[in-house]
């Protein structure tokens, strides 16, 4: 036995969720423009891609590069800076210095001004190049 | 935006193998069945295309020309297919007509919503053309080094990339979003950051018209229209859209799959069992969540098709299977670090009913969030449930099948918060989402499968009685 329908409730549930519906579109999209007015380039993908962008040219083609920072690991910006700053190098591959051979180039990622020749030194590293905006690159001493 | 070319050639390629294997499956509208085979074909072209450059990148012959090659054997093979394959003439059943009196209101609404859902799109990608976190450091990185030639593709299956940090390591993840925008890079050169935007617009867009469009072609237009404006008023959809991430392309996987297995359900037509082959086996090229799902649809699908169909469902999701079995077995270095290392870690967390609650929590706040609370998705679902009510217990039971995949990967995706070696609590906050929104286009599917279609209720009461071609046709004038 088929269920009985009321053409007119369906009518009015339909007319409702295309309301609704819409409405909801619109919500998302201002939920969208707030975050992204709060939070243009979250990531800070598109910093790193105009900061990283002089070292091109600079070091060997898909180069394995040692990295290190003045943030702190436990800094919540700490992530963010080094997975950025991969992503605007590669191919190039960054690694953490960690004692491990250090690889012939590194590259420094600054959050402010600081003697980077003595961090680079610190490390084995001799200061070979400013790229500017707190990026340094390094070649390993001898 | 040379990157343009090899994207519309993928799209080709999909547009001409959905065709050629599904024709004569959908009996709506030509608009419907249209967008049916463009949607469907958002996976198929890209996904076989992946597998392709997949093969071509670990065999150290991806160059440009070769890639370009590739490209155009995989549209004259397809274009083959289709003018091989498709039927000359339609072997479905008559679309049920249209007598929903205020389908133009429902147009219209899905049209504001469109245009919503759209500037959301332009709105996210211009704040983050780059993409969100994972887009970043997992998705366009991969992308970046498959598509810069020599050995720099291992990268992107090694535990190095991502400095070992939790969460962005994943060398074992399937390759089907990287290969795809990385032949776009490959071919015209360069990271154009165009690409990843488009691609992430094409699969979503390729979900969303699927969902609509197929339930327009094989149940009811009306139903269709309602389907986009829930989708349309789910943030947890519209929010994923931008990011350029793997899960509304998963999404687009399962939905295909699910959509394909339904309309194969019922003769087992081969090419149509071939093509929901072809679709869960891409499932698994997609991200790690579509282990499950690949294996429950594949398994629901040979229980269901039998000998009629077994060999096709098979041969059609071995592109998918094998590249990703290749993948993990040959090629992948490190392992995901989120995962015990033992059986005894694994019981020990799983023992744990703390755990259980959090994840259910975690699920369930997942899906409160998925929309505003006055026009939230499952509130409106509620609404047409109560208004339009189910089909027939005997017809409920009879689709009851097609929900298995889904509770299988519900129920994976739940299993991984019990075990994962994460902090639980960043691990659902960070992830959950994100694995809703991989089903939820599926989820609203399969309900709006077991709703009564609105034109049942405005037909004419005994359409095969005699004169009753006549009531139908004045009907329809008015």
């Amino acid at each position: 036995m088929s269920v009985p329908t009321n053409p007119s409730l369906m009518i009015a549930a339909s007319l409702a969720v295309a309301v609704l519906g819409a409405w909801g579109a619109l919500n998302s999209y201002q939920v969208s423009a707030s975050y992204a007015e709060q939070y243009p380039d979250a990531y800070g993908g598109e910093r790193a891609q105009t900061r990283f962008a002089p070292l091109a040219g600079r070091v060997p083609a898909s180069a394995v590069l040692g990295y290190f920072t003045d943030l702190d690991p436990g800094q919540a910006a700490y992530a963010p800076a080094f997975l950025a700053a991969q992503y605007a190098v590669a191919p190039d591959t960054l690694v953490f210095l960690d004692g491990k051979a250090p690889p012939e180039w590194a590259v420094g990622n600054f959050s402010k001004p600081a003697d980077f020749a003595s961090a680079g030194a610190a490390r084995g590293y001799a200061m070979a190049a400013d790229l500017g905006n707190g990026v340094i690159l390094f070649r390993r001493k001898s | 935006m040379l990157w343009l070319v090899p994207l519309t050639i993928s799209l080709a390629c999909g547009w001409f193998v959905a065709r050629a294997l599904t024709a004569g499956a959908w009996n709506g509208p030509r608009w419907a069945t249209l967008l049916v085979e463009l949607s469907l074909g958002t996976l198929l072209g890209p996904g076989l295309a992946s597998v392709l450059y997949f093969a071509l990148v670990v065999t150290g012959s991806a160059s440009r020309g070769a890639v370009v090659g590739m490209l155009a054997a995989l549209l004259a093979a397809s274009a083959g297919l289709w003018w091989k394959l498709t039927p000359a003439s339609s072997t479905a059943g008559a679309a049920l007509e249209n007598r929903f009196p205020y389908v133009w209101a429902l147009w219209i609404a899905v049209g504001v919503g469109l245009v919503f859902f759209v500037m959301d799109f332009q709105t996210a990608s211009s704040a983050n053309p780059a993409g969100e976190w994972d887009a970043m450091s997992i998705w366009n990185l991969r992308a970046r080094y498959l598509a810069s030639g020599g050995d720099s593709w291992r990268r992107a299956v090694s535990s190095e990339m991502g400095g070992h940090m939790t969460g962005s390591t994943h060398p074992g993840y399937p390759l089907f979003l990287s290969g795809f925008i990385a032949i776009q890079w490959s071919t015209a050169g360069g990271f154009d950051e165009m690409t990843p935007i488009a691609v992430s617009l094409l699969f979503a867009a390729g979900a969303m018209i699927l969902l609509g469009a197929s339930l327009a072609s094989r149940r009811s237009v009306t139903l269709g229209l309602l389907a986009w404006l829930v989708l349309l008023a789910s943030e947890v959809f519209a929010s994923q859209a931008a990011a350029q991430y793997s899960d509304l392309l998963q999404s687009l996987a399962f939905l295909s799959a699910l959509v394909l297995l339904e309309a194969a359900g019922e003769h087992a037509e081969p090419r149509v069992v071939a093509a929901a082959g072809l679709a869960i086996g891409l499932s698994c090229w997609i991200k790690n969540e579509g282990w499950p799902f690949s294996l429950a649809a594949l398994g629901v699908g040979l229980w269901r098709f039998r000998s009629r169909g077994a060999v096709w469902l098979v041969v059609g999701a071995l592109p998918g299977f094998l590249a990703t079995a290749v993948l993990k077995m040959f090629f992948v270095q490190g392992r995901e670090d989120m995962f015990p290392r033992t059986a005894a870690e694994a019981i020990d967390k799983i023992a744990g009913a703390g755990r259980w609650w959090q994840a259910a929590l975690g699920f369930g706040k997942a899906i409160f969030d998925a929309g505003s609370p006055w026009t939230h998705p499952v509130l409106l679902a509620a609404v047409l449930a109560i208004a339009f009510r189910f089909v027939p217990a005997a017809a409920v039971r009879g689709r009851l099948w097609l929900w298995i995949p889904i509770a299988a990967t519900a129920a994976a995706e739940y299993g991984l918060y019990l075990i994962t070696t994460a902090n639980l609590d960043w691990h659902i906050s960070t992830t959950v989402s994100r694995l809703l929104a991989q089903m939820w286009p599926s989820l609203i599917w399969l309900f709006f499968l077991l709703l009564r279609a609105p034109e049942d209720a405005f037909a004419p009461a005994q359409p095969a009685a005699a004169g009753s071609s006549v009531a139908r046709s004045q009907r329809k004038r008015r």
